[in-house]
């Protein structure tokens, strides 16, 4: 009765119109880039949760309202986006620093320390556990930017509306986190 | 300059391959507790509405509607039961003034008679006028006869009494069980009125028969004195029937309150060889012949007829051609020999016969009167025979109103017929003749 190769949009109206077997399938489709995007953005598992329990609770809340202005990802992440900021502040922690600069300037200091790294750690398993590291240690905006593009495959467009910058900036943040994640890698030539 | 920063991004990606697997790799096995899972799809259904998981109101739901379907039904039909039962209490509520009214307008009726009232409309508005009208219902009304008077005054009686909580039901059953004359009139309710019925009857004929008396003894005295005046018979008789005879079309047919409508119907079933008007004035009626199936029109007449002869001399006379009159004279004459068959209550046709009679006599084409003084000549005997059908009492007074009348011969042959009739009656110490044994005054 469902169609799974149905599109998002079309699962998210149709849950907006009642059909509750439609979010299952979207949640079934999103729930782990969310989590791993709460995940890799919070640093911390129970706040990620916590993100990612009252992004789907809002999107449920807000379904009665869904219109298809854009993509069902970019509609869920920004959700998410929204929400981990509104923990931040209530935390008295400073939001995303979208401060290109700062970005560099963490990105240099990754790139910098990433060339100190021993050649040993380049073997595939650790690659994991180096990218992670590495992933936890770039600038919000450029982590975000790398997660709305590989978790939640958002064009660099969609990924410039999210996050309310133009889309170089977008490209140049993407740009400098693969810089140091290759970095992180050893991949860097 | 879009297409160069595009390239840019796919070298990039490209060069970023193994950085992005591994990413991809590492962060494959991450995944939501299964608790947060459940929690966000069971809060997913609670907001479109679909609870599977709570069976408690799973099953308030499933029978909302099959209960919600059967409280309406059940409301409804207790609403329209109760509008139906209220609906018919107020039925039967509006019915009873009308028989209410009954009583106050049976006497006006029986009023409104003599000028020549038609229906009595206190009847007519009960469902009960039927049997005054159509013959067929009067051969199911009671042998006693009381009459269409006082069948006007029975329902009234029985709706005075008839108590306002009686079921609409057992009202509607007995209407449709009992003739339409008893429409809802239940039998125990007649039960319960029949003492008053039977005052009712009993008072109208005694003032009928008090009324009859009354007019047999003037027009006796009135036949005694234009006897003894030079005039003819017939002018004797004509001052009192003054030649309206259209009054007599008009009469009621009740007036006499007692067997009237049906000596009416069956006198004008019992004269086919006379002429239709005349007819049922002329005829003597008979019980044999009461229920003899007559058209409403013929049963109006009669009774119009019968109210002529009731009424005596005041009502005209319809013209008659002489063998119908002698044929009536003649059936007049033969029912000495039928006076147990009569019965008291139509006593009152052959009075009035003979004085209705004459000036049909008279405009007959009979110009020497032949007819006439036959007739004038059997009158007496004829009005005698008639009185032999009242009470014993009524026949002495006749023969003693003879006697005085200086018809003596007359009233000696009336006293030997009426003690054929009743050997064991004692007579009066004031009565003029002695018993036919001696045959002396």
């Amino acid at each position: 009765m469902l169609d799974q190769t149905e599109a998002d949009e079309t699962l998210m109206l149709r849950y907006r119109d009642g059909d509750a077997g439609a979010f299952a399938i979207l949640y079934s489709r999103h729930k782990g880039s969310l989590h791993r995007f709460c995940l890799r953005m919070c640093n911390d598992k129970a706040r990620a949760e916590e993100v990612y329990q009252d992004t789907w609770m809002n999107l449920i809340q807000a379904a009665e309202r869904y219109r298809v202005e854009a993509r069902f990802t970019t509609f869920l992440f920004q959700i998410a986006r929204n929400r981990m900021i509104d923990l931040m502040r209530r935390d008295g922690r400073e939001a995303f620093s979208l401060d290109d600069e700062e970005g560099q300037g963490v990105a240099d200091s990754l790139a910098a320390s990433s060339l100190n790294q021993p050649e040993r750690m380049l073997d595939r398993k650790q690659d994991a556990a180096r990218i992670l590291a590495a992933l936890d240690q770039l600038p919000p905006a450029q982590r975000e930017a790398f997660l709305l593009h590989e978790e939640a495959e958002l064009p660099l467009e969609e990924i410039a509306a999210l996050t309310n910058v133009g889309r170089e900036t977008v490209k140049s943040r993407l740009r400098y986190a693969l810089a140091r994640l290759r970095e992180a890698l050893g991949d860097s030539q | 300059m879009s297409e160069h920063p595009d390239k840019e991004l796919e070298d990039l990606l490209a060069q970023s391959r193994r950085a992005r697997d591994a990413y991809r790799a590492a962060a494959a096995d991450e995944q939501p507790l299964a608790e947060i899972d459940a929690a966000i799809l069971a809060a997913s259904r609670r907001q479109v509405g679909a609870r599977p998981y709570d069976l408690k109101r799973g099953f308030v739901a499933r029978w909302r509607v099959p209960l919600s379907m059967a409280a309406v039904l059940v409301l409804g039909t207790s609403l329209s039961l109760l509008f139906y039962e209220d609906k018919t209490h107020e039925k039967v509520m509006s019915d009873l003034p009308a028989p209410a009214a009954a009583p106050a307008a049976a006497p006006e009726t029986q009023e409104q008679r003599p000028d020549g009232a038609g229906q009595p409309q206190a009847d007519a508005q009960n469902g009960i006028a039927e049997s005054a009208q159509a013959p067929a219902e009067e051969k199911r009304s009671e042998p006693s006869a009381e009459g269409s008077g006082t069948a006007g005054a029975q329902p009234s009686e029985v709706f005075k009494q008839q108590p306002k909580e009686v079921p609409a039901k057992a009202k509607m059953r007995d209407a449709t069980a009992k003739p339409p004359h008893d429409a809802g009139i239940p039998s125990e309710r007649e039960r319960k009125s029949a003492a008053t019925l039977e005052e009712v009857v009993r008072q109208a004929k005694e003032g009928q028969r008090k009324q009859e008396e009354a007019e047999r003894r003037v027009r006796i005295e009135a036949e005694s004195g234009a006897k003894e005046t030079a005039g003819p018979p017939s002018q004797a008789v004509t001052p009192v029937a003054p030649g309206t005879s259209s009054a007599s079309d008009t009469a009621a047919p009740s007036h006499t309150a007692g067997g009237t409508p049906r000596t009416a119907a069956a006198g004008a079933s019992t004269a086919p060889a006379s002429p239709p008007p005349a007819a049922p004035s002329a005829t003597l009626p008979s019980r044999e012949n009461d229920g003899a199936a007559s058209s409403t029109a013929d049963s109006r007449a009669g009774r119009s007829g019968v109210l002529a002869q009731e009424e005596g001399t005041q009502k005209p006379a319809e013209p008659v051609p002489p063998a119908g009159e002698a044929a009536r004279l003649g059936r007049l004459k033969g029912d000495t020999a039928d006076e147990t068959r009569a019965m008291p209550s139509t006593a009152a046709a052959p009075q009035s016969a003979a004085p209705a009679a004459a000036p049909k006599a008279e405009s007959s084409a009979d110009p020497e009167g032949t007819t006439q003084k036959f007739m004038r000549k059997k009158q007496a005997p004829a009005e005698l025979s008639a009185t032999r059908l009242k009470s014993p009492d009524a026949w002495l007074e006749d023969i003693k109103l003879l006697w005085n009348a200086d018809r003596k011969e007359e009233a000696r042959t009336q006293l030997r017929e009426f003690f054929k009739k009743y050997p064991d009656y004692a007579l009066p110490s004031d009565f003029p003749l002695s018993k036919p044994d001696s045959t002396a005054p």
